[in-house]
């Protein structure tokens, strides 16, 4: 290996790629055969934090930012002047298991600009995934991009080594993509997207039968939305997700605050990047995901857009006070779930250690639940431990509370990556 | 009676089962060999896996595996005077039998599991911040400077992931490590004198690639040091290669 000019293509490559804010290696239990290196990890391992806190887990590159496409927010775009490089598949392979065997990455997530053609990109990462389980009997996590308006024949074939794939929607609304993203058309992001559902159907329905089955994208597929570079409302943004889970079952949703790295006449003309509304959609897509709750519930015709100063689930709570507060010891675990302050551990604790005995507010404490902001919202064997339960009274507490946490980074970053 | 056992977690059931044995009420205390000045009465108990079976096997069956799993995790956290309060969880856990765990409300076993998740947030970690360099000979070598004894618990995860390698896993506090020769894993003792180690020729040039890529990939504009630290804590550091030699940490 030349190290030097590597060293080189690598910086250039994962620059380009940095951006793209999926890095979850979670969701496979690939096993490693014997002479093999590697398996997965089903919950995901974090190998580093970058120096802004993101945790990094695979090793994120482009094959290439070579791009026959003219994205208008895109470095890579065709117009742009930039360094350009490329990897083969050989030497992504060689750098990913170096990379593995020193336990710096779970694995591999590799993206790309369309290189002279979308089939002959796709081809090009076929052969390196295949390089990878066949050549080195890689058996860690791999994730790759579906290249829009590739053939779905040469999705399925990269869809047989890879983990998990995406196909990034970037833009949530067609005139957005028209404007923005001119070779792109929702058809030509769909059709792939499509592909890998039904192949993924078509693998559960074969492992049914036989449980040696061949895999196909066990991780499932995800997609990246960017924030803020087009006028769409918040509101659109989570239907968009909430079919997208329904429809084509993808695994995750990922939301990326435009960053203005680049200008041009159709562009907004952001200063900053719109990290707290990034921030509230993440929160609200958990919502969509984890507490049976619906788009519509979150926003409404009336409110289209994130409440920026407090959270979706308290909004939605001040919005109801018929229902609270509730009693900790007889409501659902449903019910506990939309407790403002109550997450998915804190629920399953209540519900595990009231079956042998009645809580008190202080066991409640004991078992580490935080009641900052749930006690507004709950009452223990009948009492209330909020000091008044007015909702405008109730939101200036949880505004403090918001204010003082504000920057509390588990929070601002959780469910980034799982 | 004061029980002294060597350190292990075997030994220290042993002494718990002789402890049992001879009647708890003449049970002072449980100690680690070497664990100071013992005054009274004292009887060395070897680590002996018959008796240690016993105890685990009664825990596993009459209150479940989750039962065992806390109890090992809690001993490897190395709490000061852990010998009595896990004692005192086995006693509780044999009383209470099958519905033992739900009862977070009495102290043994909310304490015991808040050492036993320190012990397995350390584990998880380290899954990831570990880092093996290659050595001359093709060997994988990794240190590490863990505060709960993770080493033990963290083997097993790599000898799935590097089944075809030669490793070891240096635990440089305690001296101890785990050796993984192709085959099988053991714990060893790793003296002093071993302590220095060649690394082979391309290895300096893969982790200059992998620190190159570290330092890209790190957006300037979301600079976040008290987050990264939350997660990637400073004790970590000295085996970190990409922010070991603080060229990062700028
Ligand atoms: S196709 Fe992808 S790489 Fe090419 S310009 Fe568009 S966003 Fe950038």
């Amino acid at each position: 290996m030349k190290w030097d000019v590597m060293q080189k293509k690598l910086t250039i490559l994962s620059d380009a790629a940095k951006y793209d804010v999926s890095c979850s290696s979670s969701g496979s239990r690939r096993e490693n055969k014997a002479g093999g290196i590697g398996n997965g990890a089903y919950g995901g391992i974090c190998h580093t934090w970058s120096a802004d806190g993101r945790c990094v887990s695979l090793l994120k590159i482009l094959m290439t930012n070579y791009c026959i496409y003219d994205c208008a927010y895109c470095v890579n775009r065709r117009s742009h002047e930039t360094e350009r490089a490329m990897l083969s598949p050989e030497e992504i392979a060689e750098l990913t298991v170096e990379f593995y065997r020193r336990n710096y990455i779970e694995g591999l997530f590799l993206s790309s600009g369309v290189y002279r053609s979308p089939d002959e990109t796709t081809e090009l990462l076929i052969r390196t995934a295949k390089t990878l389980r066949e050549e080195k009997n890689f058996n860690g996590y791999i994730h790759m991009k579906g290249i829009p308006g590739t053939d779905p024949r040469l999705i399925r074939e990269l869809g047989k080594y890879v983990d998990r794939m995406s196909v990034n929607i970037e833009l949530p609304s067609s005139a957005g993509l028209k404007l923005l993203a001119p070779q792109k058309t929702k058809e030509n992001i769909l059709l792939p997207m499509r592909e890998i559902r039904s192949g993924i159907a078509e693998r559960k329905e074969n492992r049914k039968a036989s449980r040696k089955a061949p895999a196909f994208v066990p991780a499932g597929q995800t997609t990246q939305l960017i924030i803020g570079a087009t006028p769409d409302s918040d509101r659109t943004i989570l239907r968009l997700s909430e079919a997208l889970y329904k429809q084509v079952e993808l695994k995750r949703v990922y939301y990326s605050a435009y960053v203005p790295a680049m200008t041009g006449p159709n562009l907004p003309a952001l200063t900053q990047p719109p990290l707290l509304r990034e921030h509230r959609l993440y929160q609200a897509d958990w919502l969509l995901r984890y507490y049976q709750f619906s788009a519509d519930e979150i926003l409404t015709d009336a409110e289209p857009d994130f409440d920026l100063h407090l959270d979706p689930k308290a909004c939605w709570a001040l919005r109801h006070p018929e229902i609270f507060p509730v009693e900790i010891n007889k409501a659902s675990y449903h019910m506990l779930l939309r407790v403002p302050g109550i997450g998915v551990t804190s629920a399953r604790r209540i519900c595990a250690a009231r079956r042998s005995a009645w809580l008190s507010y202080d066991t409640l404490r004991r078992l580490g639940i935080v009641l900052k902001r749930a006690k507004y919202f709950i009452t223990c064997r009948g009492r209330f431990y909020g000091e008044s339960d007015r909702p405008d009274y109730i939101r200036s507490r949880l505004l403090d509370a918001e204010q003082a946490g504000r920057y509390e980074p588990m929070d601002l970053f959780a469910g980034v990556n799982s | 009676m004061i029980y002294v056992y060597d350190g292990s977690f075997f030994g220290y059931l042993s002494a718990v089962f002789d402890a049992w044995h001879d009647g708890l009420q003449h049970t002072e205390d449980i100690c680690c060999d070497g664990a100071g000045d013992l005054f009274g009465r004292q009887q060395y108990v070897p680590a002996d896996g018959v008796k240690a079976k016993r105890i685990l096997d009664g825990l596993q069956a009459q209150c479940g595996g989750k039962t065992c799993h806390f109890l090992y995790y809690a001993f490897l956290a190395e709490q000061p005077q852990r010998e009595m309060k896990l004692l005192q969880y086995i006693r509780q856990a044999f009383r209470l039998k099958g519905e033992f765990l739900h009862h977070l409300s009495e102290p043994a076993v909310w304490e015991v599991r808040q050492w036993a998740r320190k012990t397995g947030n350390e584990r998880h970690k380290l899954l990831g911040l570990a880092r093996f360099q290659e050595l001359k000979g093709g060997m994988l070598y990794c240190p590490l400077a863990p505060t709960c004894c993770v080493v033990p618990v963290m083997a097993p995860h790599f000898v799935k992931r590097l089944g075809s390698e030669e490793w070891v896993i240096h635990d440089r506090r305690r001296r101890i490590g785990v050796y993984y020769d192709r085959r099988e894993a053991v714990l060893v003792d790793i003296p002093k004198v071993l302590q220095r180690v060649d690394v082979s020729e391309q290895e300096e040039e893969f982790a200059a690639l992998w620190k190159q890529y570290y330092r890209t990939i790190a957006i300037a504009d979301r600079r976040n040091d008290p987050l990264r630290r939350q997660f990637m804590p400073k004790k970590y550091w000295p085996y970190i290669i990409e922010v070991r030699d603080g060229e990062n940490s700028r």
